[in-house]
């Protein structure tokens, strides 16, 4: 390893054989290293010998290969990524800062809150899931999960105490006074709120409001359902769960000597969904409550026949008649239990 | 923008370089080849390999000048980086295919005058020397004793200060000394 007294003087030295001066004449100025500067400097000298000239031959072949070359590499396709060219690079890398501009914007969007400057952007996100959306189940499953969403953005403003208006569907769970419960969301009346029809416990409503200060204020109500006929008490495994609350049910009282009448259809129900479908346990239970949840998409002209109505306790293959997609099937479960009067 | 006339005129000649203009490109291998050739070869040591390597690098200037990668300002500092690029491919390669042939000489002597043997002999101790060297330092003294630049046109290649490229300079000679102290 040099020292750096040395190193300096060793450049000094080599600088000095460049501009052409003697060796020894270099090595006289520095004599006190003269020993150890003489091999370095003849190893510079060395190295100036070490390279090769070309010869004329070489050179001349050389370069006329090169012209060659020029042409043909002129002429041949340049690779694939530069093919797109001319007036198409432009337009390709326009789409593609666009393409990922939408993927950004997406991106932040899923945190945006009504308010935000990207809820806009959310919103047209979700209704183009739900158009592309390929069979009704899926946009049905779709549908249910931006509910959530929208009742979870609704805790979030609240929270904040963030000031937004906002609109949900939820079932009406309570309504002391002026503060209802809707969907686990304590929604304030006010004088104010427009109510467009009654609307009352078990009912599926949709909510405009306000979050304003931490609260939920009504502007107004629009029940989606019907009103429940009876009033009767829901045994709590069959009480319909936050969950079944886009998929309205009509709750039908069936008594024997009763000619029920047409029920309505409602317009959102699909199809009745198997999960509250009165199960074989269910009807075994001696409290005789007509269950709640009887999709009244039964044909209007079919009046039940209350000496036929054995549903699925009585039943040996109990498994069919929890099957939704049977009409008459569903219409038995309240029966059976009337009948049993 | 160019500083000096040499530059504005390697920056002209750049330009009709990209067009493919057979003047331009003519021009630009007579102007640089013997150097690129020199600078090679003072890192291989073989007449006929540092031919093929040079006309490596021009085949590649060729490419970058079609596909838009060639230099923006300078055809002399993109030859240097790619020459130095060719050459440490071409000792990988040789490394992978032939682990031995990196100690021995590239040319057989058996059939060479005494004389000229032992000057090969000389030749392969120093760039067995050489190649213990940092990239850096084999690069820097390819360029200032190979093609014979000058510590400015060196430093102003590299993107260094021209002390440092007296410092990288005195270290590799020291250290290339002291490799080969003790041998004829």
């Amino acid at each position: 390893m040099m020292d750096k007294a040395f190193e300096d003087k060793l450049v000094m030295a080599l600088d000095a054989l460049e501009r052409g001066e003697p060796l020894e004449s270099i090595l006289a100025q520095h004599h006190e290293v003269a020993g150890r500067l003489r091999p370095m400097l003849e190893m510079a000298h060395r190295l100036e010998q070490h390279a090769f000239h070309p010869g004329t031959f070489t050179q001349t072949q050389a370069h006329g290969r090169f012209l060659n070359q020029a042409a043909d590499v002129q002429t041949r396709t340049a690779p694939t990524r530069w093919r797109v060219g001319g007036l198409w690079r432009p337009i390709f890398a326009t789409l593609f800062s666009l393409g990922m501009g939408i993927v950004a914007i997406g991106f932040l969007a899923r945190s945006a809150v009504p308010g935000d400057a990207l809820y806009g952007a959310k919103q047209t996100i979700e209704q183009a899931q739900l158009l592309m959306a390929n069979d009704p189940s899926a946009a049905e499953a779709l549908q249910q999960q931006l509910n959530q969403t929208r009742l979870a953005e609704i805790a979030a403003l609240l929270s904040q105490r963030r000031t937004a208006e906002v609109t949900f569907e939820g079932l009406v769970e309570n309504t002391a006074a002026t503060v209802w419960m809707v969907e686990g969301l304590s929604l304030t009346i006010q004088p104010s709120t427009i109510m467009t029809a009654p609307a009352g416990q078990g009912q599926l409503v949709q909510v405009r409001a306000l979050t304003l200060d931490g609260q939920l204020l009504a502007l107004r109500i629009t029940p989606l359902t019907a009103p429940p006929a009876v009033t009767a008490t829901p045994t709590p495994t069959l009480a319909p769960t936050p969950l079944a609350t886009d998929e309205p049910e009509v709750l039908v009282s069936v008594s024997p000597t009763a000619t029920p009448s047409p029920t309505p259809s409602p317009t959102r129900t699909a199809s009745p969904t198997p999960t509250l479908t009165p199960s074989p346990t269910a009807t075994a239970t001696p409290t005789r409550t007509p269950t709640p949840t009887i999709t009244a998409t039964a044909e209007p002209t079919a009046p039940p026949a209350p000496t036929d109505d054995h549903g699925g306790g009585d039943d040996d293959d109990g498994s069919d008649d929890s099957g939704g997609g049977s009409n008459s099937g569903s219409g038995k479960g309240g029966g059976d239990d009337s009948s049993d009067d | 923008m160019p500083d000096t006339v040499e530059q504005y005129d390697e920056l002209q000649l750049l330009r009709r370089a990209e067009s493919f203009e057979r003047d331009a490109l003519s021009e630009v291998h007579e102007r640089y080849y013997s150097d690129i050739f020199r600078y090679i070869s003072f890192r291989v040591q073989d007449y006929d390999t540092t031919a093929d390597l040079t006309s490596d690098v021009f085949e590649r200037l060729l490419r970058a000048l079609r596909d838009r990668n060639a230099p923006r300002n300078t055809i002399r500092g993109w030859l240097y980086g790619t020459a130095k690029h060719v050459v440490q491919d071409f000792f990988r390669q040789l490394q992978r295919q032939h682990p031995e042939a990196l100690s021995e000489n590239l040319a057989s002597d058996d059939d060479l005058p005494e004389k000229q043997a032992e000057q090969n002999w000389h030749a392969r101790q120093l760039n067995e020397a050489m190649r213990r060297l940092t990239e850096e330092q084999q690069h820097v003294l390819a360029m200032r004793f190979g093609q014979g630049l000058s510590i400015q046109e060196t430093a102003a290649a590299l993107n260094k200060s021209e002390g440092s490229v007296k410092m990288l300079q005195a270290r590799a000679v020291a250290a290339l000394t002291e490799q080969l102290q003790g041998k004829p």
